[in-house]
């Protein structure tokens, strides 16, 4: 039985994330830690756990075997450093961090100290997602031309519209799923990033909409919208979309098809039933931790997708294509 | 009772034909094309002469309007000797491969006194035409993000001139041209165009696929992409604004959909054909009517030559985005 600790509930998927490990054969949510003592207090009592004050009481106790972070962005970098330390594996919401420099130490600083890092794109574990991969293995695509995606959200609002919290709006929100699963796929890195963000949607300090158009090794073109442009009205909290178009084959993906349309006195809602990829990261953190083995999304994976992140902005911010460095 | 020749009986020209046929108050008068056969056909088909080539066309000139369903390179040639001939023109998008031949057509109209009308019948598609009076209504509130893709199989035309990028410009000239057109005429000018182009040849099969980031005045922010690659044709929009976001799928807007039973025959059986636009008026229809109603009454028409040279120039500006590798301002190309 795993001893599972969470650092921070201040990311909404957490909640998820407490409640599967909670539910969990082999693992259990014993430790909470939270700046923010009232939702600490109030998720430790909801899912189980003792409530920390303390993030290095909580971490050197042998109350946890390996933690979660899900503290708000600019924050990983100290709570995952902090946990290498404590020689605890990490299971770090996405993004990995806000500044390049941080996720290289990030992931040196674990590496130097055998300490699993993992992080947290569920997509990965996707039936679909696996299935395409497969498929392009086998070359049923042929020669893959380009791959176009949306991964759209409502406004998440609190300190994901604040910059020094979240370090960006939608593009550090949303680009990196899609790119992640664009190198997963496509078995290659990004060359080069053009962007055109704004803040079209809400009111607020941070970009919330944009399009994102890539360039993979191979020529492969690829285009992402990250915005969060849902309205209130959307049936779901957003969309997961994708278009992969090879000289052979071509596929379109929209994970909300497997839902239900439920029409309400005065709105609808899609009522998914698809599986919960949250499930399928958790048990193969689980599984790395007991094992020893390497996770499915290593600190790598996050470094390269914030490389596309950082390069976005740079490119809004210049009006040209820039290459990732 | 105006009376129409026609030039050109391709995919484009026959759907033309059958248009002009079906509606009231026209007459079609003359059919011409390089192909006799096709010619006699259609001729036969439709109470009209036929005409093997452009030149007995024209000295016959039994008829008020010429509208051209050529392949592109052709169009400037033909429209032009249409006008000084005192006709006026109807000629399929894209008007001509440049802007400047483009130029050259609507001010020979212009000289002769002729009306020269463009076909961007996607203006007379109702789905686009209600989305931008939905856009300009404010429905949407200010818009921020918008998709637009069109997609299907690599078109096949008369001696395959549309594999030939240098006469038929692609993908953006002859089907982006529609959503440029459309983005142009709803939001108005282009200030930064970003563009992907690839295109892909093998034993088998032979695609295009482009895409293009464009930033519109007032900073919305548009992604049009294109492929010719798999069936079907299909497009789609959306739309989204602070007040809410609008969602087309012609996948998904298909009102009648009929399935048949297996049967030990059905390999040989004749395919029943099946409609797949459900309007007692297609786009098409409208579109020619409207030309007509236009010349009748002497009123300015839904596409004017200026816009329809406007979509030429910035779907140009996408295909040499797409071959520098980085953003153009269209506003800089102009003053240059």
């Amino acid at each position: 039985m795993k001893r599972i600790g969470i650092i921070s509930f201040a990311h909404m998927h957490a909640y998820n994330y407490a409640s599967l490990i909670a539910r969990h054969a082999e693992a259990q949510l014993t430790a909470v830690w939270d700046d923010d003592e009232r939702r600490g207090k109030e998720a430790a009592r909801q899912y189980g756990g003792q409530y920390y004050r303390s993030l290095d009481e909580m971490l050197l106790s042998a109350n946890v075997d390996a933690v979660i972070v899900c503290s708000e962005n600019t924050r990983h970098y100290e709570h995952v450093m902090a946990a290498a330390r404590a020689g605890k594996p990490v299971l770090c919401e996405k993004p990995i961090a806000t500044e390049m420099d941080h996720a290289e130490d990030m992931i040196r600083h674990c590496a130097e100290r055998g300490v699993i890092l993992s992080v947290a794109y569920p997509v990965r574990h996707a039936y679909t997602i696996r299935k395409l991969k497969g498929m392009m293995e086998e070359g049923v695509f042929g020669k893959v031309l380009a791959i176009h995606g949306t991964n759209r959200g409502k406004n998440p609002g609190g300190w994901f519209a604040d910059e020094r919290l979240s370090g960006g709006g939608a593009a550090t929100d949303h680009i990196v799923h899609l790119a992640d699963i664009y190198r997963y796929l496509l078995g290659a890195e990004a060359t080069r990033v053009y962007a055109e963000l704004d803040t079209k949607f809400h009111d607020m300090n941070v970009e919330d909409c944009g399009i994102v158009m890539l360039e993979f090794e191979g020529g492969i073109q690829a285009t992402i919208d990250p915005s969060w442009s849902r309205p209130g009205a959307f049936p779901t909290w957003g969309d997961f979309t994708l278009e992969i178009v090879g000289t052979r084959l071509c596929a379109t993906l929209d994970v909300m098809k497997q839902s239900s349309t439920q029409y309400s006195r005065s709105d609808v809602q899609l009522r998914p039933w698809l599986e919960d990829v949250d499930q399928a990261m958790i048990d193969d953190f689980i599984a790395c931790i007991s094992q020893g083995r390497a996770p499915a999304v290593d600190g790598h994976a996050g470094l390269q997708t914030l490389k596309i992140v950082k390069a976005a902005y740079r490119s809004s911010a210049e009006g040209r294509y820039c290459e990732i460095l | 009772m105006l009376k129409i020749a026609l030039i050109g009986l391709g995919t484009m020209g026959s759907i033309h034909a059958d248009t002009w046929h079906r509606m009231d108050g026209v007459q079609l008068t003359a059919v011409c094309s390089a192909t006799p056969e096709a010619a006699k056909a259609a001729a036969d088909r439709y109470g009209a002469a036929a005409y093997g080539d452009v030149d007995a066309l024209l000295e016959d000139g039994n008829f008020d309007i010429v509208d051209i369903c050529l392949p592109t390179p052709l169009h400037k040639e033909i429209a032009i000797r249409a006008a000084e001939n005192g006709k006026h023109v109807i000629c399929e998008k894209p008007l001509a491969l440049h802007p400047e031949d483009a130029r050259e057509i609507a001010e020979a109209c212009e000289k002769h006194k002729v009306r020269l009308f463009v076909g961007h019948v996607l203006r007379f598609c109702p789905e686009y035409a209600q989305a931008r009076e939905l856009v300009l209504g404010g429905a949407l509130g200010p818009v921020g993000v918008v998709h637009l893709s069109r997609s299907g199989v690599y078109p096949l035309g008369s001696g395959d001139w549309y594999a030939d990028v240098r006469r038929s410009g692609g993908l953006t000239l002859d089907m982006l041209i529609h959503d440029l057109d459309w983005l142009l005429w709803t939001f108005g000018r282009a200030e930064r165009v970003t563009a992907q182009r690839i295109c892909h040849r093998d034993n088998n099969n032979r695609m295009e696929i482009v895409s293009a980031a464009i930033r519109m005045e007032g900073g919305i922010i548009a992604l049009i992409r294109g492929s010719w690659a798999y069936p079907p044709f299909e497009t789609s929009f959306e739309i989204a604004g602070r007040e809410g976001v609008l969602v087309h799928h012609s996948g998904a807007s298909t009102p009648l959909i009929f399935k048949e039973t297996p049967s030990p025959d059905s390999g040989n059986r004749q395919a029943v054909s099946i409609p797949n636009i459900f309007l007692s008026k297609d786009p098409m229809a409208r579109q020619l009517s409207h030309f007509i109603e236009c010349i009748q009454d002497d009123k300015p028409a839904l596409i004017t030559p200026a816009e329809a040279i406007r979509a030429l120039q910035l779907s140009r500006i996408v295909i040499r985005a797409a071959e520098s590798g980085q953003p153009i301002d269209p506003g800089k190309e102009r003053s240059s």
